[in-house]
């Protein structure tokens, strides 16, 4: 069988119509507003568009790059990504002065380190699974190796601060692992000082706590902590069924603050109502389903845990998005994969689809057994 | 190996929460949907622009001639006011309280229940202020705005057309300019439209969650408006004035006066006469007050002095006798039999002054406005030639957009064929040579003759900026001069026409001799243009539309020029008699006034 480039279609058609419903999401959030602001408002479009032709660079790339590369990379990468991590505190990009240091100024794109983090953790997790038998696994050791340098990570990125990343890289830790061999008691015993110190945190911060009051009582905190919550229950409210209409909507009018990054889903909604916002749903599913039952049929453990591992990078990123813009989580800025407006998560998210891709194009368990 | 339950358990739980998700959504966008609706319309942030004022115009000397004063108008949201009020109790109390009546405009938005918000009455009084908060709940959905409103000082009554005015946006604005808005003030006309990016400023936004009945609950957020930038014009207000007393002094009904300093071409004054109510015109006319300014014959609106063309007459023998110089048609000593008339095969061209000229030079051509002089020069310098020079000194050209918006018509062979579709005979550069014909310019084209005869040969880009004060930078900064080119006549042709121009006050036959006892040495030249060619000469013709356009250009001092005027009276019959001495007047005026000391 000629497999030079095979790839599995469902998944990049996936990839595709998110892509162009991020294209079109983007261009509806920023064109209206930099109108009457007097501005271009192609400006953040074209932006898109550019990131969008240097992401399917990246995606081709990656699905070019012989799976045997990553395995190489992986403890590298986490070398890379505690270095960035901690240069991203030293030389934060100054965003309008607020003290919070998520940014990397490369010029033409400012680039999140935590996004970068992400990756080398499964990349990490992956390499570490794949090089050990299963029986060290199960070891206590094993979980704490996994905890710890994950865990060095994740505390970097609170340190930024920037908890829901600091959070989501845990919990996407704990859903690789409970997801191989590891011992269930291992991780639920490794998981309380993490919790504690979370809870620690938020009852400290009173950011984080306004965030949490916002999300119990949106309404009666509407003119202060809940804003975002209410105006983005509202959003979904005035798009019904059928939505309003793409390009039609307002709550792009400076209601929704952060409408192209952290609430498209949002603007979908109100614009495409529900129609529209179960379809994202469904395709996000589809990645799922389709992205861990391919990973499964591969013969390496490395491949497995690689493909396992990149599929719940996305999916629960987009699940934690949709959440929060549906007010089930408390608001902390997750960017829809794929769609939401910006470069470096954009780019990440294509090189994921690339890796993905190369993946499905892997030699199978099954073929192996023929041949 | 990876264990398949453990999997079953993730994906279970993932579609689980997926589940959970669509559940929300069918909550929140079925379900829930119309309840959280009815709250977005009633209880909901509301997005109000706050007009910044716009920037000061101050003259050269900074005098003050418009700025903006804080009016507060009484505005509505016409969606709460249909839900909450009786329309016909509401009309009432309107009347009762305030007595305000509603326009049909207004009317139906209320009937239509618009979301948009309206102004219903500009220009509160205090009292109509104390009587509306001290009945607010009368009046639900209505609240007061401050809203900026031009004033203009007393100078600038003298200077309409160079102010222009201001107004809401047209349809055409809105939809060419998307950031601004139906309730922003931008300028229509003058150099408020020319110089409005600088004016304007930048809207401030501020948003409101407003209640049900419209009350202003609590400010989300609030941009600050930035105030637009003040500008200096090259305008002299004093001068400006003295050229309107001087013109409404000379009994004239029509016509245009343009001053400016021929060493940079800054222009001092600029007045189109009759002029307008600027003030009226912004606050808004009435149909009465429109139709009578519509109506009147001599055009208050219209910026004669930018915008109106009419055939320069003699002062375009300036150019002519500049361009048979430079060509060596001529020499300065150069003596031409110029009689009472010339005969060119069976058609013969008259000099208006029948006595005719003599055996002349250049210099006494100029003098005594010699037609059949220049019948002679100009047919042998020819059309192109003279449309050369016409062209070098900037007539026929835009030389700053800011200020003109006309081009000059200067007629060539070709714009006859293309126009016409006739061929250009002889005769139609023998009418070029003496400014008649086709040829047509506006008042301040004609200082583009006199600026270079009265600077060496200069051509300068014409300024009306001085200079603007970012309120950004927080510094002043000023335009520079501009230097665009020569006018490719040797400075001692120049000097010839110079001495002409001398001869037309000072010399025995000069057309211009009432300038003689002008306060200081000046040097001119006079033109009367024929408004129909075809009247002849001598006809006397009582119509006002059918006399004789009048028509002075003039700079002085005489060895250093530091104004160069042009004067043009519109069917004033003649310029030396008519034109000139309102230069003279604006002349002693000025020498009153200490604006200028002669001698210094």
């Amino acid at each position: 069988m000629v497999r030079d480039f095979y790839f599995d279609r469902v998944l990049f058609v996936s990839f595709l119509v998110l892509a162009i419903i991020g294209i079109i999401f983007v261009y509806s959030a920023t064109s209206v507003p930099l109108a009457l602001e007097g501005k271009d408002s192609l400006k953040y479009l074209k932006r898109e568009i550019i990131f969008l032709v240097l992401g399917s660079i990246v995606m081709v790339g990656a699905y070019l790059t012989p799976i045997s590369f990553w395995k190489k990379f992986a403890y590298p990468s986490v070398l890379i990504s505690l270095i960035l991590l901690v240069i991203v505190l030293l030389f934060p990009a100054n965003f309008d002065s607020t003290h919070v240091k998520r940014w990397l100024d490369l010029g033409f794109i400012n680039f999140q380190p935590s996004e970068f983090a992400k990756f080398s953790v499964v990349l990490f997790t992956a390499a570490y699974i794949g090089k050990k038998n299963e029986e060290f696994l199960k070891k206590f050791e094993a979980s704490i190796a996994m905890f710890a340098v994950v865990g060095i990570l994740s505390l970097l990125v609170l340190i930024e601060p920037h908890k829901g990343a600091a959070l989501y890289l845990i919990i996407l830790l704990m859903l690789i692992m409970f997801s191989s061999n590891f011992r269930i008691k291992h991780l639920v015993l490794l998981s309380i000082p993490g919790l504690i110190l979370f809870a620690f945190k938020i009852m400290t911060s009173n950011y984080a706590k306004n965030r949490i009051v916002g999300l119990l009582d949106p309404e009666g905190h509407r003119t202060d902590v809940g804003l975002q919550a209410f105006q983005s229950i509202l959003s979904f409210a005035k798009g019904g069924l059928l939505g309003e209409g793409i390009g039609t909507g307002t709550q792009k009018l400076k209601y929704l603050p952060e409408i192209h990054t952290d609430y498209i889903y949002a603007l979908i909604g109100e614009e495409a109502g529900f129609i529209g916002s179960v379809i994202i749903i469904a395709v996000f599913l589809i990645i799922l389903y389709r992205g861990v039952s391919i990973s499964l049929q591969k013969d390496d453990k490395f491949v497995q845990a690689l493909g396992v591992g990149l599929t719940y990078l996305i999916v629960i990123q987009a699940l934690f998005h949709i959440m929060v813009n549906l007010n089930i989580m408390p608001s902390t800025g997750f960017t829809l994969p794929f769609v939401s407006y910006g470069g470096s998560s954009l780019i990440m998210n294509m090189a994921y689809a690339g890796i993905l891709l190369r993946i499905s194009k892997e030699p199978n368990k099954f073929n192996l057994k023929k041949g | 190996m990876f264990k398949f339950s453990r999997f079953q358990v993730v994906l279970l739980f993932m579609f689980l929460l997926y589940f959970i998700i669509i559940f929300r959504l069918v909550h929140l966008q079925v379900i829930k949907g119309s309840y959280y609706r009815e709250i977005s319309e009633n209880n909901y942030v509301r997005l109000f622009t706050i007009n910044p004022p716009r920037g000061k115009i101050f003259d050269r000397n900074g005098v003050l001639l418009a700025y903006d004063v804080p009016t507060f108008s009484l505005s509505a949201l016409p969606y709460i006011v249909k839900k909450r009020e009786d329309l016909e109790q509401l009309e009432k109390n309107l009347k009762d309280y305030l007595g305000i009546e509603l326009s049909p405009k207004v009317q139906e938005s209320f009937e239509k229940g618009l979301i948009t918000k309206i102004i219903v009455h500009e220009n509160l009084t205090d009292k109509q202020l104390k009587r509306f908060f001290n009945n607010s709940y009368l009046f639900k959905g209505f609240y007061v705005e401050v809203v900026p409103k031009r004033k203009y000082t007393e100078y600038a009554k003298y200077m309409p057309h160079v102010l222009g005015y201001v107004g809401y946006p047209s349809k055409k604005d809105l939809r060419e300019k998307p950031y601004l808005k139906p309730d922003m003030i931008v300028g229509k006309s003058g150099v408020e439209k020319t110089f409005d990016e600088y004016l304007k400023g930048e809207p401030g936004a501020i948003a409101v969650i407003v209640d049900a009945l419209g009350r202003q609950k609590k400010v989300l957020w609030e941009k600050q408006a930035k105030r637009g930038n003040d500008i200096y014009l090259t305008i002299d207000a004093r001068l400006q004035k003295i050229a309107y007393d001087s013109f409404v002094e000379s009994g004239q009904k029509s016509g245009a006066v343009v001053v400016v300093n021929p060493q940079n071409y800054e222009i001092l004054a600029l007045l189109s006469y009759p002029t307008y109510n600027i003030q009226k015109f912004t606050d808004g006319l009435s149909a009465k007050e429109w139709k009578k300014i519509l109506n009147n014959k001599y055009k208050p609106l219209f910026n004669k002095a930018l915008n109106g063309l009419y055939p320069p007459g003699s002062i375009f023998k300036i150019i002519v006798g500049a361009g048979a110089l430079q060509e060596k048609i001529i020499t300065p000593y150069t003596k031409i039999q110029s009689g009472p008339s010339f005969s060119i095969g069976k058609w013969t061209y008259r000099n208006w002054n029948p006595a005719g000229c003599g055996e002349i030079t250049i210099a006494q051509a100029l003098e005594m406005s010699c037609d059949t002089f220049f019948y002679q020069v100009g047919l042998q310098l020819g059309v192109d030639r003279i449309n050369y020079y016409t062209y070098k000194f900037g007539i026929g050209e835009i030389l700053n957009d800011e200020i003109e918006k006309k081009r000059a018509r200067v007629p060539s062979p070709d714009w006859k064929m293309q126009r016409l579709n006739e061929v250009w005979f002889y005769g139609d550069t023998i009418n070029l040579s003496i400014g008649q014909g086709y040829l047509a310019i506006t008042p301040f084209d004609a200082t583009k003759i006199v600026v270079p005869i009265a600077n060496g040969g200069k051509v300068y880009k014409p300024k009306i900026l001085k200079a603007y004060f970012s309120n950004k930078d927080q510094r002043l900064y000023k335009m520079p001069d501009v230097f665009l080119r020569d006018v490719d006549v040797n400075r001692h042709f120049i000097n010839v026409i110079k001495k002409g121009m001398y001869l037309v006050v000072y010399g025995k036959r000069g057309t211009a001799k009432r300038m003689a006892d002008a306060p200081v040495k000046n040097a001119g030249k006079t033109g009367t243009a024929q408004v129909y060619r075809y009247l002849k000469r001598k006809q006397k013709h009582d119509k006002w539309e059918l006399k004789d356009h009048a028509w002075f250009v003039d700079f002085y001092p005489y060895k250093k020029p530091k104004y160069a005027v042009s004067v043009f009276v519109e069917h004033g019959e003649s310029g030396g008699r008519v034109a000139a001495p309102i230069v003279k007047s604006i002349i002693e005026k000025s020498i009153d006034e200490n604006i200028f000391i002669p001698g210094n």
